[in-house]
């Protein structure tokens, strides 16, 4: 559904163009045969409007395409489960709880499918093409109680429930037999271990490969690589006959009307739980996970186009001035004109009405072709996530718009470029007709007009009281002050000349906002992005008004650098006096440069210093140790595990590798209870031993103790060696370590998490009960991350949870000489029986670098469009200044201009123009993100840095792209004949 | 050599090819002035002053015909060639549009010094030293904008002779001026020839200017009608 309110403006506004139309007809066709006459011109201002446009529509298109993926991503997921019934933990329950929902008439009403499943992770090797897979997502399921979630299809497309499925027989879907290069046929060995086994004992079964099926319907499962067997099988090979630990459930509906029931599946299934007599159901918590998942992904793609809007509103922005720019240029150029229209007894209005027409017709042109060409740039920024992500295992994000994101992009450009126009218009027609006829420019008076001073007066008192009134909301004690300070500015203009008054007003102006950028940014994510454009855009206004009012400083500055060179004088001393005399011009243009560059060197300042400080913290998270390794199965000691093989002979794991490569190891057990801080869980979902939980518990013994060399980011107070760290996990059983990520839990990014510290205290459920645990030490690492304590305070506080009867993470240190990658595929197949899943740290690290940077360089480069905008203008600037200055140029021409030298003389202008923006925007930036560092991340240990290079790249780009842009004009410029020139009448 | 040719020019066309049109604007001039010489060109409007100062100065090419300036072909020349001369050589005074708005009055004037690369702190001084001889070193502060059409005029003829040029080409130097100050000018540039030996080609339909130069052309449909001595 298109947004009401964007459309219904549109339509006003088309409403109230199309009655002066009809009204002023003859304006009408003056102001659209304006807008037909100069070509080129009119090209030009289109492409700089229609960035605006197009990054709006972008962004919303980017943000249906990843809502569209995530959607797809559910649905194929879940085929047609809409409910399920589980622990938290994905504990076993007792199947009678199936039967009981199976059976209660209304759940029966409610749904149309429910099946008992079991569901957990296994090892799985092919003997006949000799692949592994340490950690494949294994499926117990019944064919004839599944029934009602569809079929399997195989790859000759005949559809199967597969009821013949012997007990020596399993389903491969695609993944999995793709990532085991299984045909039909091939023997599987798997290895797994039942819940009563304990120790160092693993048990393997053979199977035989009935089924490849496609990843299609229930056979893509999870989008995993998913094996299939019977549920008896199952509960036999795991020792839970009589139990299972999910329950699947399927609404009325296909995949997607499901979604639509399912509130009151879910409530049918909760009042049958509740009046169930047996024990336990009180664990047990059902899940909408569909519905839950399409609101997530709704979330997800709203929250993208968000952000992404959020940093090209600076584009949009710099298009907004570009449209008052256009205009104010159109206005001068038609002065005399207008001048004479007015003398004629054209009223003001009238020549409003002349410029809105024509500015809709550039306004509806642009916001068209911005819109489409919105699609183009979310097409490129889908393309650019997919490959930086490899989403292409899950076939990637698919380019998906909705019409209605289309018609709202357009409306919004629209909206916005014509409401510019209408102050740009109300703008210039405001002219004093006899100056208008002679050509002669608007005086600069040496003290302000009465009339200014009580509207600067009445600003200031305004923009006082908005402040005192307004002051709890960030925004407007933001800008209230400013717009005093502007208010002041003209007040001081009675007593004092332009320069010192908007020369003050500007540097309180950049005091009070930099102030405020330490004081007050903190609260939401969303109100610190709309501070942060506000602020960046109050900036540089600021300062453009500063550099533009001190011009004199400028020309003397510029003069005695490039005028040094002899031959560069005549030629910096045009060039830099036009830019300086239409200042306001010149001020909008450099605003468009400085306000794109701004956000680009923020955020690259971030980018770098955020990848710095990941790498500089990875690196450093080693501990000593090069590889981890996580596994499935638990085993309470490396070198001593046994595989009870299929035909039921124990056979020791041989690993040559962990004998000869390896110099040390540390063994880690590790379970996931629920842990809060303060009521709040903690990392909420994916807990339990399939997921990777921030509520990990990780119990380490002695020996680990000893050797670790971890570096701690903090310490209890007191506490001045790591090892009083440690001996205080070891002496008292209610302490523990964490690792850094625990800091971060529960915020996002920039903002610093959770604000956890030494001292603080974790609830965490115990065997017997919660208890509260004491953090003593934070651990300057992320890689092993979880709450440390030693292996028997673990043991007896999560005895009951089947992966604490032994070791599941495991630290390896590489000898000297051994190839550490070598090493790490090694220990994975040794140990693939126990479902070893290895990482080689460094290697973890670079490809997670390369990922960040790719996808700051993506966003880089979206920003980056909008200095296109800027470009644009420039290039409208010039194409103007050629026709404009024809004259002058033939008089240069005349007293010994060379060619070359209009042409340098052109080029130092648009330079120099180009130039302000940079220095003002990257020295905002810059500032702006020092600040920022310094209020919120100082104490984390990463240090200022600015990419210099990238920052000089950027420069070098901007600067050449201006040049692109402009030269053709220049060169035209440089070729004026002076005889002709100076026969121009204008 | 006080009384060389310094300006030669023979049997000068000059066609304007717009395309749609031709028109024959100089249809074969034969002029020669001697250093120190101020000769004026006068004629009804439109008979060519304009297309002449412009094709003998150079700025202009010509159809037919060569001009030679202190013995050097112009047609030899190449632009930037032509562009240095004019630089070093000669000063410029036009019919119409002379001084660059964006500039103030002594910026104007020392732009052609600028230009031959004379250090900008000499170059000041001497725009200084001739506004003060033109009467207006109180204005060298304001832009074009901020005078008035004479003084403008005036700030013209400092540019034109800031850089001691040999030949100093003036179109309708007393355009849009009223009598009196039109005297005015025409004295200053009488004198200014007088004391600098410096080479003046004026072009003007008004009398009263063109006779006081030390030779006149009467120019009619492109070609010279006559040439006289005025009688003072
Ligand atoms: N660029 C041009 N294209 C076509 N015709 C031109 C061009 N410039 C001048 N002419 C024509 O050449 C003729 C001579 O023009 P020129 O400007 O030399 O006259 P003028 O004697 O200076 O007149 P005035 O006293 O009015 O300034 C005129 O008929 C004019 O129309
Ligand atoms: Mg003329």
């Amino acid at each position: 559904m298109p947004n009401p309110i964007l459309v219904s403006l549109f339509a006003v506004i088309l409403i109230v163009i199309g009655v002066l139309a009809i009204r002023r007809r003859v304006l009408f066709k003056m102001g659209v045969r304006n807008f037909i006459r100069h070509r080129t011109h009119s090209i030009l201002v289109v492409a700089g409007l229609l960035i605006g446009t197009s990054i709006i529509s972008g962004a919303l298109v980017t943000g249906d395409s990843i809502d569209h993926f995530i959607v797809k991503s559910t649905y194929d997921g879940l085929g047609l489960v809409d409910v399920t019934v589980s622990t938290d933990r994905m504990d076993f329950f007792n199947e009678s709880f199936f039967w009981e929902l199976r059976n209660d008439t209304g759940v029966e009403e409610h749904s149309d499918g429910i099946s008992p499943t079991i569901l957990t992770v296994v090892s799985v090797e092919d003997d006949d093409s000799g692949q592994f897979e340490p950690v494949m997502t294994f499926v117990g399921f019944d064919p004839s109680l599944d029934r009602d979630f569809g079929q399997f299809t195989e790859a000759n497309g005949s559809e199967i429930y597969a009821y013949d499925l012997g007990t020596d027989e399993v389903i491969l879907n695609g993944r999995a037999a793709d990532v085991l290069n299984a045909e039909q046929g091939d023997m599987l060995r798997i290895s797994y271990r039942p819940l009563t086994l304990q120790g160092g004992e693993v048990l393997q079964k053979r199977f035989e490969t009935k089924y490849v099926v496609k990843d299609e319907g229930k056979g893509q499962y999870g989008l995993q690589a998913n094996i299939f067997v019977r549920l008896d099988v199952a509960q036999q090979m795991f020792n839970v006959s009589g139990r299972i630990n999910l329950i699947r459930i399927s609404a009325p509906g296909d995949v997607e009307a499901g979604v639509g029931n399912s509130d009151e599946l879910v409530a049918a299934v909760q009042d049958a739980l509740d009046s169930s007599p047996d024990q336990g159901s009180s664990e047990l918590s059902v899940d909408a996970v569909k519905k839950d998942a399409l609101e997530q992904a709704e979330e997800t793609g709203e929250m993208f186009s968000i952000f992404l809007m959020i940093f090209g509103s600076f584009s949009i922005i710099a298009g907004v001035i570009l449209i008052i720019n256009i205009f104010t240029m159109l206005a001068e150029e038609r002065k005399s004109e207008l001048g004479m229209a007015r003398a004629l007894g054209m009223r003001k209005s009238h020549l409003m009405q002349m410029f809105l027409f024509e500015g809709s017709s550039y306004a509806l042109v642009a916001a068209l072709l911005g819109t489409l060409a919105g699609l183009l740039l979310a097409a490129t920024l889908i393309f650019g996530l997919n490959s930086v992500f490899a989403i292409g295992e899950f076939g990637g994000i698919p380019f998906r718009f909705e019409i209605s994101s289309l018609i709202d992009a357009f409306c919004l450009g629209t909206i916005i470029a014509f409401l510019t126009i209408l102050v740009a218009s109300a703008r210039i027609t405001n002219i004093n007709i006899v100056r208008a006829i002679r050509d002669i420019e608007e005086p600069v008076l040496e003290r302000a007009t009465r009339k200014t001073t009580i509207l600067g007066g009445v600003t200031l008192a305004l923009g006082l009281v908005a402040f005192f009134l307004g002051y709890e909301n960030l925004i407007i004690r933001l800008v209230a002050p400013c717009l005093a300070l502007m208010g002041f500015a003209f007040v001081l203009r009675r007593f004092a000349s332009a320069s010192m008054a908007f020369t003050i007003s500007g540097i309180a102006i950049i005091a009070y906002i930099l102030h405020s950028v330490t004081t007050f940014f903190e609260g939401e994510m969303e109100e610190m992005a709309y501070l942060f454009i506000v602020s960046g855009v109050l900036l540089v206004i600021a300062a453009v008004m500063i550099v533009i009012f001190n011009s004199s400083l400028l020309v003397r500055g510029v003069s005695g650098s490039l005028g040094r060179i002899r031959s560069m004088r005549p030629i910096v001393k045009t060039a830099v006096s036009h830019p300086l005399n239409k200042r306001f011009r010149t001020g909008m243009t450099v605003s468009m440069f400085a306000l794109v560059i701004y956000t680009i060197v923020l955020l690259s300042v971030f980018s770098n210093m955020f990848s710095l400080s990941v790498s500089s913290e990875l690196v450093k998270q080693g501990g000593g140790y090069e590889i981890i390794g996580t596994s499935t199965i638990p085993v309470s000691d490396l070198n001593n595990v046994t595989v009870i093989d299929a035909e039921g002979n124990p056979v020791r794991i041989e690993s040559p590798t962990l004998a000869n490569d390896v110099r040390t190891f540390e063994q880690i057990v590790a379970t996931y209870p629920n842990v809060t801080i303060d009521g709040v869980p903690l990392g909420g979902m994916g807990g339990g031993p399939m997921g990777f939980g921030l509520g990990r518990v990780l119990g380490v013994d002695d020996q680990f103790i000893q050797n670790n060399q971890y570096v701690f980011a903090e310490m209890l107070e007191g506490y001045t060696d790591p090892h009083e760290a440690w001996d205080a996990i070891q002496d008292n059983h209610t302490n523990v370590i964490v690792d850094l990520s625990i800091t971060f839990a529960g915020g996002s990014g920039m903002q610093g998490g959770n604000g956890i510290t030494v001292g603080d205290h974790l609830t965490i459920e115990t065997v017997n009960g919660t208890k509260d645990f004491q953090i003593v030490g934070i651990l300057d690492q992320m890689l092993l991350n979880g709450i440390f304590m030693t292996k028997e305070n673990a043991q007896a506080y999560f005895s009951d949870s089947f992966t604490v009867y032994g070791n599941s993470v495991f630290i390896f240190s590489v000898k000297d000489g051994a190839d550490a990658k070598t090493v790490t595929l090694n220990l994975e197949r040794d140990f693939r029986a126990i479902g070893m899943d290895t990482r080689y740290l460094k290697e973890d690290i670079e490809s997670m670098m390369e990922m960040l940077n790719s996808f700051f360089l993506i966003f880089e480069i979206f920003l980056g469009l909008g200095l296109i905008v800027g470009i644009a203008g420039l290039g409208v600037i010039t194409i103007r200044s050629v026709v404009e200055r024809r004259q002058e140029i033939g008089v240069m021409r005349a007293i010994g201009f060379r060619r070359g030298m209009i042409l340098k003389s052109f080029v130092t202008e648009i330079l120099f123009i180009t130039t302000l923006g940079i220095i003002i925007g990257t020295a905002i930036g810059l500032t702006v993100a020092y600040e920022i560092f310094a209020s919120m991340m100082a104490e984390e240990d990463v240090s200022f840095s600015i990419p210099w290079m990238h920052i000089l790249t950027i420069t070098l780009i901007t600067y050449v792209a201006s040049l692109a842009c402009t030269i053709v004009p220049s060169i035209k410029a440089s070729r004026t004949s002076p005889a002709d020139a100076l026969r121009y009448m204008g | 050599m006080k009384t060389d040719v310094i300006i030669e020019g023979k049997n000068v066309h000059k066609t304007y090819d717009t395309g749609r049109i031709k028109v024959q604007a100089l249809r074969g001039v034969d002029l020669s002035v001697k250093r120190g010489e101020m000769v004026s060109i006068m004629g009804p409007s439109g008979c060519g002053k304009t297309t002449l100062l412009n094709c003998f100065s150079g700025i202009d090419d010509m159809t037919e015909g060569d001009v030679k300036i202190e013995g050097k072909s112009l047609r030899e020349m190449s632009d930037n060639e032509k562009t240095d001369h004019r630089a070093g050589r000669m000063g410029f005074i036009f019919q119409a549009y002379n001084l660059l708005p964006v500039l103030t009055a002594v910026e104007n004037v020392e732009l052609p010094l600028l230009v031959s690369g004379v250090n900008p702190k000499m170059a000041r001084e001497k725009a200084i030293g001739i506004l003060e001889v033109v009467g207006l070193e109180k204005r060298k502060n304001q832009k074009p904008a901020e005078l008035s059409g004479g003084e403008q005029q005036r700030v013209t003829i400092a540019r034109s002779l800031v850089n001691n040029p040999a030949i100093v080409w003036a179109d309708e130097p007393t355009g849009n001026l009223d009598a009196e100050t039109s005297g005015q000018i025409m004295e200053l540039l009488c004198r200014m020839n007088k004391e600098n030996k410096q080479t003046f080609v004026i072009v003007s339909h008004d009398p009263a200017v063109g006779e006081m130069a030390d030779r006149v052309f009467k120019m009619r449909d492109g070609v010279f009608e006559k040439e006289y001595v005025p009688l003072r």
